[in-house]
Order: C-alpha cells, then sequence, then structure tokens
C-alpha cells in the first residue's frame, strides 16, 4: 500500500516537473548577443539585404516528453543577417521584399537569408541543437543566382535541473548563433564570386 | 520520505529524458568508398554511395534504415571545370526505380518504358519524422536531428570546390533493395548560362 502511493506521488511528481520544464508553452523572442567577427576583408559589393517576413516569423520546436516548446527565434536570425552581411560587405541596405530589393539599382548584390529547418535533441543530460540557414546571392541587375549556401550550425548544452533548463535552452540557442556567425562570415570571405567587383 | 520522492521522480525523469540515448557515429567517408558509383559530364563528378547495409545505417543514423523504409544515398561532387560555377540541389537528384526514365541497370538508355518504374523525388527531414521508428522520446529526436545534421545543403559549387552530404528517399516497401534495377538522375544548373546538365548513374552493381 505504502509502495503504491510512492509510485503515483513519484509520477506526479515528474508530471509537474515535466510541465514546469515548460512543455507545450510559447515562448518569447529568443534574443542572443551577436559574435565580433573579425579577420576577413570588406567585399567590393553594394548588397541589399532581403529580411522578409518568413524569416521574421520563424519559429523553433523543442520537442520534449510531455510536448512541444516553441521558441520564437526571428528577432535573432535577422539580427545575425545584419551583423554577418554588414561586416562583410562595403554597403548594406536592408529591404523586406525581393521586390523592393530589385528596385534599388544603386547595389548590385541581392542576398537573402532562409531559415531552412532546426532541430534539438536530448539525452546524456544535455540538449543538441542543429539550426540550418540558406544564403542566396544574387545579380540584382540580371536576377541570376550567382552563389548559394546552405549553413549548418550545431551546439550543445547542458540541460540543467527543473528549476533552471529554461535558461539553458536560452544558452543553447545562443551557441548556435555563436557556430552559425563565423561559418556564414567564412563563407561570404571565401567565396570566389564576391571577390571581384563584378558579379 | 519527501527527499526519497524528489529523488525518484528527478531520477525517472532523466530516464524518459534518455541518458541511454548513445552519441551518433559522424560520417567520415573512406575514399573511395567500395560502394561508390561515380559518373562524369561536362567537368563534374558525381559519386553516389548508397547505404543499404544495416551495419552502416545503425553505426550513423542509429536506424535499421532498409526496414524503416528510408532510401540514404551519400553524395559528392566535384566542379573540375576551369571557370564554370554549377547550382547543386537536392531537388535535382531522382531515384528512378525499375527501369523508371529508360535506364537499364548499367545506365542504357532503353526505348520501351517501363509500367512497373518509379521515380522518386528526394524528401526532406520532415517527411521522415514519422517513419522512423524509434522506442524513446528522446532517441527520436535525436535519430531526427541526426538526420537533419548530415544532410546535403543547397549549394553553388565553384571551380575546384567539391561538396557532400546524405540525401534520402521514403516512403519504400520496408525491408526492399531499392538499389535493384535503380540509377540516379541529377540535374545540375550552370549559374551564368542557366544551362543544365543531366547525369545518370547506375547504383546497381
Amino acid at each position: 500500500m505504502k509502495f503504491t502511493r510512492l509510485i503515483i506521488q513519484s509520477l506526479l511528481a515528474v508530471l509537474a516537473l515535466t510541465l514546469a520544464g515548460g512543455c507545450g508553452i510559447t515562448m518569447s523572442q529568443v534574443s542572443v548577443q551577436q559574435s565580433p567577427l573579425t579577420g576577413g576583408r570588406v567585399l567590393p559589393h553594394r548588397a541589399v539585404l532581403v529580411l522578409n517576413q518568413e524569416l521574421a516569423d520563424y519559429k523553433h520546436g523543442f520537442h520534449l516528453v510531455g510536448g512541444t516548446d516553441v521558441y520564437p527565434i526571428g528577432s535573432a536570425l535577422q539580427d545575425y543577417a545584419r551583423n554577418v552581411t554588414g561586416r562583410s560587405f562595403q554597403q548594406v541596405d536592408v529591404v523586406p521584399s525581393e521586390e523592393k530589393a530589385a528596385s534599388l539599382t544603386s547595389d548590385d548584390l541581392i542576398l537573402i537569408p532562409r531559415a531552412v529547418k532546426s532541430d534539438t535533441s536530448f539525452g546524456h543530460g544535455k540538449f543538441t541543437i542543429t539550426l540550418v540557414v540558406e544564403w542566396t546571392a544574387k545579380n540584382r541587375a540580371s536576377q541570376n543566382t550567382v552563389w548559394l549556401k546552405t549553413i549548418t550550425a550545431n551546439a550543445s548544452e547542458k540541460m540543467g535541473s527543473a528549476f533552471t533548463t529554461l535558461k539553458h535552452r536560452r544558452m543553447l540557442f545562443q551557441k548556435a548563433f555563436d557556430d552559425l556567425s563565423p561559418q556564414t562570415y567564412k563563407a561570404f570571405q571565401e567565396a570566389p564570386e564576391f571577390r571581384g567587383n563584378q558579379l | 520520505m519527501k527527499h526519497f520522492i524528489i529523488i525518484a521522480s528527478c531520477s525517472l525523469l532523466l530516464l524518459f529524458n534518455g541518458c541511454g540515448t548513445a552519441r551518433i557515429a559522424d560520417y567520415q567517408p573512406a575514399s573511395p568508398s567500395i560502394s561508390e558509383r561515380m559518373a562524369q559530364q561536362s567537368g563534374v563528378e558525381v559519386a553516389l554511395d548508397p547505404f543499404v547495409e544495416r551495419a552502416r545505417t545503425d553505426k550513423y543514423f542509429d536506424i535499421d534504415a532498409i526496414a524503416n523504409g528510408i532510401a540514404i544515398l551519400h553524395v559528392r561532387v566535384v566542379n573540375k571545370t576551369a571557370n564554370q560555377t554549377f547550382l547543386v540541389k537536392k531537388e535535382g537528384f531522382q531515384l528512378l526505380r525499375n527501369g523508371a526514365g529508360g535506364l537499364t541497370g548499367d545506365g542504357k538508355k532503353i526505348e520501351r518504358s517501363s509500367p512497373a518504374g518509379q521515380v522518386m523525388g528526394v524528401v526532406g527531414m520532415g517527411a521522415l519524422m514519422g517513419l522512423v521508428g524509434a522506442a524513446m522520446v528522446s532517441n527520436a529526436t535525436e535519430v531526427q536531428r541526426n538526420f537533419t545534421s548530415k544532410e546535403m545543403g543547397d549549394q553553388t559549387l565553384s571551380p575546384d570546390e567539391s561538396m557532400e552530404g546524405f540525401i534520402y528517399f521514403a516512403p519504400l516497401n520496408h525491408g526492399e533493395d531499392w538499389t535493384r534495377a535503380a540509377a540516379v538522375k541529377i540535374k545540375l544548373a550552370e549559374t551564368k548560362t542557366r544551362q543544365i546538365i543531366e547525369l545518370n548513374v547506375p547504383l546497381s552493381q
């Protein structure tokens, strides 16, 4: 009898802890500190960066035992895109659509970031995230795709206890962007298509 | 008593969270793999390595892919041209099965159409999620994340550059050898002229 009561109490406590972990909740916007990116050179292009609604609305689903917590990471993605392009190109204008970008005749390059997918897993006391972002660069005048790159960022962070897990999940996102930003910066720097004045 | 309940609860929670989930191995391709098939066209070389052995899909994806009806294909593309850039997209890869697309096992074209032929496009990880049978939530999330992290990304390939990654086709009949009488048709676009080049790589030995 005593044993059955203990089991029931334990299961209720597990349920309470799982709920405390925030299962099935939409969280507030994730904000991350942008990486300092140095060592490269300024690429000789006037770029127009397209930060569209799809990117702004991107949400990451954090699948857990009791459900899926939703983390809006659109703001973080936009800040990351501004940071990596601002440090890579001679000039960067920001517009909300490709149509607007095409009309900016003073610029020669259109850059379009897209969040392709993101997944998290958990086990061994840690969370692991994979965040995939695709960058398309178009010649503004011809609308030809001149460069395309898919960047896959990975990061891990300990899960913490039921009381600290939310903080650790935020740290996980920070680490993912800490991996994503230098990879993107390096990809811009190494692309032969961006080295010369002509696209 | 109270402390015991808390400790027991935390232990149970950790068990649900999958402490036993092993880390899945990173893939370091042997160069060249014995099961790799290659083709070359207009200065572009494509090597395909179908993952049909249970040992390899277990090691690198933590599932028996054939039993789960998923075709896993490792792709390596090399641009050997001096001044051309190619756009390589997953959607440019098609799996032609049972003679579909007029291809025989050795890649030679045949004239008759094959009613049993089947053309399959690449599927993304989202579509695979429901197909993967995993015992625990934690294991399922890790299997899915691992598929995503190993997936080939779309990209342009500049002269002398190479790229690699995995692409997936599903659903297949569970337990079926999907490479039998199959070939992969690949379309790549040259970025300046938008000219399309096509390669056909037979998968059967």
